[in-house]
C-alpha cells in the first residue's frame, strides 16, 4: 500500500474510495454532547472555556464633573491628577481618601500622559500647582 | 451580462451586515444608540419639508417657464412690487425654518449632554495608523492597565464573512445597555473616531481629550472608519465596536486582567 494512498489513517485506500468500493471517512468524528451545566449562572458559551474564578468586575468610573460639563475633558483629567497629588501631599501617600482621585485620573487620562507627568513629578519638573 | 450579474447580486445575494456599510447603500445604517435614532428621525423630519419645498418650487418654475414662453407670451406683464406676496414669502419660509430648527437644536443639545454617571470609560487613542484602546477603570496602579492595539486585518488576510478594510484584530468590547464614556484623543495627528450606527463622529486631537457618550441598545458588532484625513493609511484604520451583555463584558475584562496581573 502506498503511503500517499492512505485516507485519514484508516485502512481505507484512496483508490477504493475513488472507484466507489468504499465510502469515504466522515470529515471528523461524531462528537458527543456534554451534559448541560448544573446551575444557570455557570453556563459558558464555549465548552472548552475554563470556568474562571468568578471575578466580579464592578462597572464604575470617574463620574461626570460639574466643573467640566463640556466635550473637552482635558482639564478634567489634569485637575484629577493635580487633586491626587495635592491630596497625598496633605494626607500622606497611603491615605485611602486619595485613592479615589487616583482612580479618576487613571480612568480619564491616557497612560502616556500619566507616565510623562509621573516622570516630571519624580524629577521635580512638573509645571502644575501641586 | 455584467450589469445583470451586479443587479442580481444586489437584489438577492448581498450579505447585509446591517451595522456596516453595504454596497450601493443610500440610507442610514440601523441605529444602535438613541443618538443615532434621533439623527435618523431628524433626517426624516427635515425630508418632509424638503420634499414639500422641492415640489412647490419645481411647480412654480415649470409653470413660469411654460406660461411665460416668449412665443406664447411675447409681451410680459411688468409687476414691480406686491406687498402681500412679499409678506407671505418672507413669513412662510421662516415658519418652515422654525419647524426645522427646533428639533434640530433639541437633538444637538441632547447629543452634547454630558452623562452624569457613566459606567465605564474607554479611551480611544488614534495613531498613524492604528488605534489604541485603554480600559483603565480597573487599574490599581499607574503601570498596570488593560491596553491593546487595534489594527486592520490586511486585505489579503480576511476570512470568509469578514468585511474587507473594516475588520480589525482586536475589537473594542463594550457592554450593551450601559452608559459609556469614550475619551477620544490622538498621539500624533488628527484622526476621528466614527461609528455610523452609534451616531458618533468625534475628532481625535493630540493634546486634547474629547468626550462622547454612547448607550448601545443591542448587542452586535458595529463598524466605523477613521474620518479625518490622517496620512497614507487613513483608509486602513477602521473601528470595530462589539457590544456584548454586561455579564460577558465582565468575564472578558477579567479574563484579560487576570493573565496580566499574573505575569506582572
Ligand atoms: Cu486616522
Amino acid at each position: 500500500m502506498n503511503q500517499n494512498d492512505v485516507v485519514q489513517g484508516d485502512n481505507l485506500t484512496l483508490s477504493e474510495v475513488i472507484t466507489g468500493k468504499q465510502a469515504p471517512d466522515p470529515a471528523h468524528e461524531y462528537g458527543t454532547v456534554s451534559p448541560p451545566p448544573s446551575s444557570p449562572d455557570q453556563s459558558y458559551r464555549n465548552e472548552d472555556e475554563v470556568p474562571q474564578p468568578n471575578v466580579e468586575i464592578e462597572l464604575k468610573t470617574a463620574p461626570g464633573d460639574w466643573r467640566f460639563p463640556v466635550q473637552n475633558q482635558t482639564r478634567h483629567c489634569y485637575t484629577r491628577y493635580l487633586e491626587y497629588h495635592r491630596c497625598i501631599k496633605e494626607k500622606g501617600k497611603d491615605d485611602p481618601a486619595c485613592e479615589k482621585f487616583a482612580r479618576y485620573y487613571r480612568s480619564l487620562c491616557p497612560l502616556e500622559w500619566i507616565q510623562r507627568w509621573n516622570e516630571q513629578v519624580e524629577q521635580g519638573t512638573f509645571p502644575g500647582p501641586i | 451580462m455584467k450589469i445583470q450579474m451586479i443587479v442580481r447580486e444586489w437584489l438577492f445575494f448581498t450579505i447585509a451586515p446591517c451595522d456596516a456599510a453595504e454596497p450601493w447603500q443610500l440610507g442610514f445604517q440601523d441605529a444602535a444608540t438613541p443618538m443615532m435614532q434621533g439623527i435618523i428621525d431628524l433626517h426624516h423630519d427635515i425630508f418632509f419639508f424638503l420634499i414639500l419645498i422641492l415640489v412647490f418650487v419645481s411647480w412654480i418654475l415649470v409653470r413660469a417657464l411654460w406660461h411665460f414662453h416668449y412665443k406664447k407670451n411675447p409681451i410680459p406683464q411688468r409687476i414691480v412690487h406686491g406687498t402681500t406676496i412679499e409678506i407671505i414669502r418672507t413669513i412662510f419660509p421662516s415658519i418652515i425654518l422654525m419647524f426645522i430648527a427646533i428639533p434640530s437644536f433639541a437633538l444637538l443639545y441632547s447629543m452634547d449632554e454630558v452623562v452624569v454617571d457613566p459606567a465605564i470609560t474607554i479611551k480611544a487613542i488614534g495613531h498613524q495608523w492604528y488605534r489604541t484602546y485603554e480600559y483603565s477603570d480597573y487599574n490599581s496602579s499607574d503601570e498596570q492597565s488593560l491596553t491593546f492595539d487595534s489594527y486592520m486585518i490586511p486585505e489579503d488576510d480576511p476570512e470568509l464573512g469578514q468585511s474587507r478594510l473594516l475588520e480589525v484584530d482586536n475589537r473594542v468590547v463594550v457592554p450593551a445597555k450601559t452608559h459609556i464614556r469614550i475619551i477620544v484623543t490622538s498621539a500624533d495627528v488628527l484622526h476621528s473616531w466614527a461609528v455610523p450606527s452609534s451616531g458618533v463622529k468625534c475628532d481625535a486631537v493630540p493634546g486634547r481629550l474629547n468626550q462622547t457618550s454612547i448607550l448601545v441598545q443591542r448587542e452586535g458588532v458595529y463598524y466605523g472608519q477613521c474620518s479625518e484625513i490622517c496620512g497614507t493609511n487613513h483608509a486602513f484604520m477602521p473601528i470595530v465596536v462589539e457590544a456584548v451583555s454586561r455579564k460577558d463584558y465582565g468575564s472578558r475584562v477579567s479574563n484579560q486582567l487576570i493573565p496580566q496581573t499574573g505575569e506582572a
